[in-house]
């Protein structure tokens, strides 16, 4: 007995662990989709939700904000893509990359892949850079070839086409395992081959290397990350405390250069970390979660 | 190394093998098909069918399964590494409180530090020409001719084979610079440590600048969520909404890889 509530003790479930596992279950609430092999078709499809979660998904209940983003931008010649942009806008200036710390689906299935025990690859200075990368797949992917083809009045979503490994997953793979959408497979070539690779090579990675995807490719994360310095919820420095002793900075997995700088996701692993007690995850002006031992110390010599 | 752990690497590697081989199986039949097609004139087999999947996957599957299992078993009871470490912190904030703290700056962390400005100058220029390169060429409306005219797989084909080589050496050049950039910072710190120390033995403790929440950001918050709600607001009345509705309730087959 002893044995398995020191197991539970070292296993449970963090609350952000928790979190994630419900936005997950939220965002793809139709879970009787996968039975029946359709998508879910009511009005909550209108809205789009903080996560890169593919619409195509037969769980999904919300539309991709980036799937969304591409094909306003395809349709911007008819009506200006403002409904997605003022979403996206309020979503990161409420939110910033808090949403990619604890609502994303793919950043749990991303995290649950990590906890597989194989030799892990560190962050260092070259995957900082590589993080960089998600910059050109926004650019590239989602504004320049999207704008271009939508003055032909010809819808192509890139990133979704040939990159998306949620669309893949979640959306592909999500039908096709249905026997009801056994149609589907004729239309299956060389494009969603090229696509199953890339999400087998995402995944791969993953195991590898913390949140790879979130890291080096998401462009999402990248539009979040652009909100870092106005988002209302994340992890703050109290200056005057912090000694700049770089703990936080070194336990933490993403390719950080300060806490809440545009590729901290807001976990709070540094809250417990930092000896200064200095870090806390805040809402605006409301602390939402401090470092515990901190609390008892000034319980106990108040 | 625990045993499940070397296991569990093991299983995993050889699933992503196995994966790989498959997807390269695919690839080839896919290639083969299109010269059978071109040779013939005839239609392409279909390279996914249920039957062709499930014959695919026949022996892929229970290694995956096992790899599952196995995953699950181990991260329940080995679990991952826990702490993640980079050898050494000596970013930009940490040398310029270091600096803060002295009266006299030593010449050679001045040197260390313009040495540090004309690398990332000379990488700076070299970024932005393979930049503006990119930039020029995605900014050319030649490139992305009519879809009738060139079919889109041609265009998504030429994209790499034009940016690719300007993107690489960007990065380059980028990993090179950083690297320098990293080595003259843990150069620059040793020398100024080794000057904080013996301006003031002890222990190194360097609270930096107070930098508060002040108005302006809530001014800059409040401006743009009154920015965002009106967007939504007009976006909902010119037929934004209904857009992102029509689009999420079809399946787009195109969006999800499918064709």
């Amino acid at each position: 007995m002893a044995k398995m509530k020191e197991w539970w003790l070292a296993h449970r479930p963090t609350t952000r662990r928790l979190v994630q596992l419900y936005a997950a279950l939220l965002q793809n609430a139709h879970l009787r989709g996968f039975v029946d092999g359709e998508i879910y078709k009511g009005k909550a499809k209108s809205v789009c939700v903080p996560g890169l979660n593919c619409y195509s998904c037969p769980a999904a209940v919300g539309a991709c904000p980036l799937g969304s983003l591409q094909n306003a931008i395809a349709a911007q010649a008819e009506r200006p893509a403002f409904y997605v942009v003022g979403t996206l806008l309020l979503f990161g200036l409420a939110l910033g990359r808090v949403i990619c710390g604890w609502l994303c689906p793919l950043g749990l299935i991303q995290e649950l892949l990590h906890k597989v025990p194989t030799p892990k690859v560190r962050k260092n200075r070259f995957t900082r850079i590589l993080s960089w990368l998600k910059y050109v797949i926004l650019a590239v992917f989602v504004l320049i070839i999207p704008f271009w083809y939508s003055l032909q009045r010809y819808p192509v979503p890139a990133f979704c086409k040939y990159i998306c490994p949620a669309g893949t997953l979640e959306g592909a793979v999500g039908l096709l395992s249905n026997e009801a959408n056994a149609d589907l497979f004729g239309m299956l070539g060389i494009l969603f081959t090229r696509k199953f690779i890339i999400l087998a090579l995402i995944l791969t990675a993953c195991v590898f290397v913390y949140r790879a995807f979130c890291r080096f490719l998401c462009p999402l994360g990248a539009i979040y990350g652009l909100f870092a310095r106005v988002a209302l919820l994340g992890v703050r420095v109290d200056r005057l405390s912090c000694t700049g002793c770089g703990a936080c900075v070194r336990s933490c997995p993403m390719d950080i250069m300060r806490v809440g700088d545009h590729e901290c996701i807001h976990c709070g692993k540094c809250i417990d970390v930092c000896p200064e007690k200095a870090i806390e995850l805040k809402a605006g002006r409301l602390t939402l979660k401090g470092p515990q031992i901190a609390l008892t110390k000034r319980g106990e010599n108040p | 190394m625990n045993s499940r752990r070397i296991l569990t690497f093991a299983l995993t590697v050889l699933t992503v093998v196995m994966c790989a081989a498959l997807c390269a199986a695919v690839l080839v039949q896919y290639h083969g098909g299109l010269r059978a097609r071109e040779a013939a004139g005839s239609q392409l087999i279909p390279l996914f069918t249920p039957e062709a999947v499930g014959q695919k996957l026949l022996w892929i599957a229970p290694l995956f399964g096992c790899w599952l299992v196995l995953a699950l078993i181990a991260g329940l009871t080995v679990g991952a590494p826990k702490s993640i470490r980079i050898p050494v912190q000596c970013t930009e904030h940490f040398i310029a409180a270091l600096r803060a703290r002295l009266t006299q700056i030593p010449a050679d962390a001045d040197r260390e530090a313009s040495r540090r400005r004309r690398v990332m100058l000379a990488a700076g220029a070299v970024i932005a020409v393979c930049a503006g390169w990119s930039g020029i060429w995605l900014l050319d409306r030649r490139n992305f001719p009519a879809w009738q005219e060139t079919p889109l797989e041609t265009v998504m084909e030429r994209l790499p084979v034009n940016l690719l080589p300007a993107l690489c050496a960007a990065f380059a050049v980028l990993f090179i610079a950083a690297e320098l950039c990293h080595r003259s910072r843990r150069r620059e710190t040793d020398i100024l440590l080794a000057a904080v120390r013996e301006q003031r033995p002890g222990r190194v403790s360097l609270p930096m600048k107070g930098v508060d929440e002040d108005e302006r950001l809530w001014l800059m918050r409040g401006a743009l969520l009154v920015l965002a709600v009106a967007l939504i607001i007009d976006g909902i009345t010119n037929g934004g909404l209904h857009d992102v509705f029509v689009k999420a309730t079809n399946i787009c087959t195109e969006c999800i890889g499918l064709g």
